[in-house]
């Protein structure tokens, strides 16, 4: 599971398939394909679309999330605390303690590797999960229940669910492969939050079969940060925006916002996601993103 | 005496251009504040914002979700649920449903997530949800897994297997406006759609957005149908009352404008449109037309005398001024002592009437002469056969006074012994009339499933995400196991249909996680670990499967939902209450709960409303009766005119329990609209009674015969009116429309019987010694 705040970004852009060098990875969707998919989904939401630019925004789309990808590739790896706060509509809210590992993986069609360990609430203190992300198939997924000290195998196709009760479904975390979606590019124009600076528009489509969404809606400037995202439900209603914002460079390179807040429109339900603490290039290798691994993350 | 009336109705001619102007604009202001009028279709609108049940409704949605539902009902001919076919109209309903605008989650066999152990794995995956790859074995072992699973038998699938339910749950916007009927209409769509794919299936539609929606189908039926019956009734009831078709058209236009105008004045007073306010426009018409009748009969009596149509009228004017004031005015008392009703959508019931009834008195002085005095109108030639009649009834009340007394109070005891078997009924679903789809589905649901009567309860634990805590967790069963105990309801055999708890879902993980081991089907044995269990169990949910309508955001507490099926209003409000008693009894003070729901919230609307009603019908009762002494100028006959108008309802009521044994909101205000309207005609055989004994000197008997010869016709024909307008509230597809109808237009009857012999009699018997 990739718990990144990469989804700010890359949230329109996968970060996590490795661009070696020279493999053009780049390919992703065919923009015949992309077409075909654009004009599907704006179909069946009753988009308007410009069908004589629709070759150019999916070919311009592309670019711009495979430029996300590839200005965020070579991170490594990342270890970071956050805090995850839940609120209902009426003010009621409950905060749960996180850390996650990160690790970056080469090869075309391997996702990143990813651990969460649980701290709070007490009850849950100690429980990991490792997840190796997959491009177009369902994630592998193990859970270390500290209680039981066993590792269990979570074997489930759809995970639209909310992720610990929260507004963020597993699948807003885990989904940021470049490869897991068609794009299209819709326009430029001030960046949601940062309004002196332009941002690109794009529209998605995931292609995995058993996604929550028919498609999303991201923001970002030219340095790759995802300032909003709008993710649409399977009847294109917008159920949900995730809005970033304190961003801060890493490496004089890497951006990563420490706030994320995902509302739901549907039920003005929301989850705040902040980071304490964010590092870099911490010398986690694949040793420490497997199930021996997984019991003794603590 | 009226010499003022007849300078306000010369001053009136003379200025004729200049009223029908003012009358106009004064019009045209009033009905503008119609443009703010909406249309609420939504049960809460029954229940005041101070209304303990709503509030704690309200609450418990808060905690949780929402619970707007919508349920798709499927049954095959014959067999079971468990076949191919059955089970992929399930999955197609299902899938259907989740593309209904703001639904939430769909709950069904194809939708049910199932959890199984695969030596280290956690296997959670639906069974049903392509039906068309399952085998014989997949089908027979859905069967069992459904059977056996509280949470799906005797919800998702009947225990008999018959019957399986797709239930939508929809998070609605707080101000719904026309969702509800989007969604509604979304939802016929697709019930259409699935009978025409699966024609074998019985496929029904009830739930809570399904009872919205009904509202604004019975109000938009009633309108259309009623409506203009209504206007066809009273056109050709005064055209032949009056002999004049002019007559009519006037008469039309006064209460055509009263009408409209009641309603544009609720707009400007911030009213909203709901099922029981959209038959005011009958009533009104039907209360509006008394005024024009009693005016232009005495104008055509007086024109047939030879008189011009400008000195009949003003005549007319000056014999009716005062009781025409005097009848509007006590209407207007009935209609606005609902206020004293709890629920909003019947205060508004009596405003707009009231104002209507009121907005009649001044189109009948001011805008009735004007256009009697446009219109081509000849003298007409009101019948009178009717005097034979009136007469011989006279002299029967006058040779049998004292039996007739006796006779009452016979009537009268016979009928009120029957009143203390009378029991409420605030069964929602039967609010509709069986010609409205969402009566005959629901009571479908209820007999064969499930039904929409839920009763929830929300038990707390006193700490964040104490509720994986062991002992909660047994304290959650134990309550369980008192649920499922409660007895029946003696009537039916109906019952507690289902119970939803949070513990279903622990006990199955535990087992689950314990190779699927049957004697893991219990509560883990300690927190953390239960905790672990669900958090695993969390990751593992798709969309519109998750927990969070069964838990609150920082897992303190928890929702138990109880299914009542084919009960009375007030069982389910004792279970209500007893469920309460024995958490307060039996457990930690942060389990305690009220019983909340839709259900509960109507079990107590009619008492509610009652006991506001005792209240403001006490005041009507008041006021009307000061009202009366004052008019008649005197203290001893406005005594004697409160028992012909007390005893009528408690007549009706006792026959009504008699005939039927139930009642419900309509009974908490039909008195005192009622009251407002039998009164007047009192008032009229009263004044005229008084006016024989003190202008003319004549004795009782003969004051009997001037009331009856002077007034009779235009009584019975005023309450022939009314009978007619209130019966024909009657073929309303809304029982609280059609059954005030039936009581009214009872009342109302009955009242005409009294007036004409039991008044008459008292008379007799207690204003003889004096001249």
């Amino acid at each position: 599971m990739m718990f990144s705040n990469k989804i700010m970004t890359s949230a329109l852009a996968g970060l996590l398939v490795t661009t070696a060098p020279g493999l053009a990875l780049a390919a992703g969707v065919p923009t015949e394909e992309g077409v075909l998919i654009a004009t599907k989904v704006a179909e069946r939401c009753k988009d308007t679309l410009d069908t004589a630019a629709l070759a150019a925004a999916v070919e311009k789309g592309t670019a711009i999330a495979l430029a996300a990808e590839e200005y965020d590739s070579g991170f490594g790896d990342t270890e970071s605390e956050m805090h995850m706060t839940l609120y209902n509509r009426h003010g009621e809210s409950a905060t749960r303690d996180l850390r996650q590992r990160a690790l970056e993986m080469e090869g075309l069609d391997v996702g990143d590797k990813s651990m969460v360990i649980f701290d709070r609430p007490r009850d849950v203190a100690g429980t990991a999960m490792l997840t190796f992300s997959k491009v177009l198939e369902a994630d592998d997924q193990w859970m270390y229940m500290p209680a039981i000290k066993r590792v269990k195998r979570i074997s489930s196709k759809n995970k639209s669910g909310p992720f610990m009760g929260s507004e963020f479904a597993f699948e807003d975390f885990s989904g940021q492969e470049f490869g897991k979606y068609a794009y299209r590019f819709l326009r430029e124009e001030a960046c949601p939050g940062a309004e002196d600076l332009m941002c690109a528009v794009v529209e998605r489509y995931p292609l995995y079969e058993n996604s929550g969404y028919v498609k999303q809606i991201g923001w970002s400037d030219d340095m790759h940060r995802n300032y909003r995202t709008e993710f649409y439900n399977r009847r294109c209603d917008l159920l949900k925006i995730l809005t970033a914002s304190d961003f801060r460079q890493y490496l004089d390179h890497y951006w990563r916002a420490h706030k994320l807040r995902m509302e739901n429109q549907l039920t003005g339900k929301a989850t705040d996601l902040t980071w304490d603490t964010f590092k870099f290039g911490v010398g986690l290798s694949e040793s420490d993103f497997n199930q021996n691994s997984l019991k003794r993350a603590r | 005496m009226s010499n003022w009336v007849s300078n306000y109705v010369m001053t009136l001619f003379r200025f004729r251009w200049l009223a029908l102007l003012g009358v106009l604009l004064v019009t045209a202001a009033a009905v503008y504040g119609a443009t703010n009028l909406q249309f609420k279709a939504d049960y809460r609108i029954f229940f005041g914002p101070e209304n303990p049940q709503l509030q704690a409704h309200d609450a418990l949605e808060r905690k949780y979700t929402k619970a707007d539902s919508i349920i798709f009902v499927v049954q095959p001919q014959e067999g079971t649920v468990f076949n191919r076919e059955v089970l992929e109209a399930v999955a197609w309903l299902s899938e259907e449903s989740w593309y209904m605008p703001r639904a939430l989650r769909v709950d069904s066999l194809s939708t049910y997530q199932h959890t199984r152990a695969e030596e280290d794995d956690l296997t959670v995956e639906a069974l049903a949800q392509y039906p068309e790859d399952m085998t014989a074995a997949d089908i027979a072992y859905l069967r069992e897994v459904a059977l056996s699973e509280p949470f799906l038998a005797g919800k998702a699938v009947s225990l008999d297997e018959r019957t399986t339910a797709v239930a939508t749950t929809f998070q609605m916007p707080d101000v719904a406006g026309d969702t509800v009927m989007s969604v509604a209409k979304k939802a016929r769509e697709i019930q259409a759609e699935a009978r025409e794919k699966y024609p074998s299936l019985r496929i029904e539609l009830t739930g809570t957005l399904m009872l919205n929606n009904s509202f604004s189908e019975v109000a938009l039926g009633d309108f259309t149908t009623l409506f203009p019956l209504m206007l066809v009734l009273l056109v050709v009831t005064v055209t032949w009352l009056l002999r004049s078709a002019w007559a009519a058209l006037a008469t039309l236009i006064v209460v055509l404008l009263s009408a409209v105008v009641g309603y544009g004045i609720a707009g400007w007073l911030g009213f909203f449109l709901s099922a029981p306010t959209s038959n005011c426009f009958v009533i009104i018409l039907t209360v509006a037309v008394a005024d024009s009748i009693h005016l232009l009969i005495t104008f055509f009596k007086q024109l047939g005398e030879g008189k011009s149509k400008r000195e009949a009228m003003a005549e007319s004017m000056r014999v009716n001024m005062q009781p025409v004031f005097l009848t509007s005015f006590t209407t207007g008392i009935g209609f606005f002592s609902l206020n004293f009703a709890d629920a909003p959508p019947l205060q508004h019931l009596g405003n707009i009437s009231g104002i209507g009834a009121i907005a009649a008195y001044f189109y009948s002085v001011v805008l009735l002469p004007i256009l009697i005095d446009f219109l081509p109108i000849k003298g007409g030639n009101v019948a009178h056969k009717d005097k034979i009649v009136l007469g011989r009834i006279v002299e029967f009340v006058i040779g049998n006074g004292r039996r007739i007394i006796i006779s009452t109070f016979v009537v009268l005891g016979i009928t009120t012994s029957f009143l203390p078997q009378i029991i409420v009924n605030d069964k929602f679903v039967e609010f509709f009339s069986k010609d409205i789809d969402f009566r005959n589905a629901s009571d479908f649901a209820i007999e064969n499933l499930t039904g929409i009567y839920i009763v929830e309860f929300s038990l707390g634990s006193g700490e964040s995400g104490g509720i994986a805590d062991p002992s909660y967790l047994q304290h959650l069963q134990d309550f369980e196991d008192w649920i499922a105990d409660y007895p029946p309801y003696a009537e039916t055999g109906g019952g507690i249909q289902h119970v939803n708890s949070f513990n279903f879902v622990m006990r199955r993980l535990n087992k689950s996680m314990n190779g699927d081991d049957p004697s893991f089907y219990r509560i883990p044995e300690d927190r953390d670990l239960a905790a672990q269990y669900l958090l695993l169990y969390e990751m593992s949910l798709p969309e519109g499967q998750d927990l969070n309508n069964q838990l609150n955001v920082d897992k303190s507490s928890t929702r138990v939902t109880v299914t009542l099926g084919d009960v009375s209003s007030d069982y389910m409000r004792t279970f209500s209450e007893a469920g309460e008693q024995w958490l307060i009894d039996n457990k930690p003070e942060a389990m305690v709960s009220k019983g909340s729901g839709v259900p509960i919230m109507f079990s107590f609307l009619t008492e509610r409303n009652v006991l506001g009603m005792i209240q403001g019908t006490g005041i009507a009762f008041i006021l009307i009766s000061l009202t009366l002494m004052l008019a008649l100028r005197s203290v001893r006959m406005g005594m004697i005119s409160l028992i012909p108008n007390f005893l009528p309802p408690v007549v009706v009521f006792g026959v009504w329990s008699m005939l039927y044994g139930e009642i419900g909101l309509y009974a908490a205000f039909v008195t005192s609209t009622a009251l407002g309207l039998i009164v007047d005609f009192t008032v009229h055989f009263l004044s005229k009674y008084l006016r024989a004994r003190r202008e003319r000197g004549l004795g009782p008997e003969d004051g009997i015969r001037y009331a009856m010869d002077n007034v009779g016709s235009a009584l019975w024909v005023s309450a022939a009116v009314l009978i007619a307008g209130f019966a024909a509230l009657t073929l309303s597809d809304f029982l609280i429309n059609s059954l005030m109808g039936v009581l009214t237009s009872m009342i109302i009857t009955v009242a005409l019987v009294f007036d004409f012999l039991f008044l008459p009699a008292l008379l007799l018997a207690f204003d003889k010694e004096k001249r």
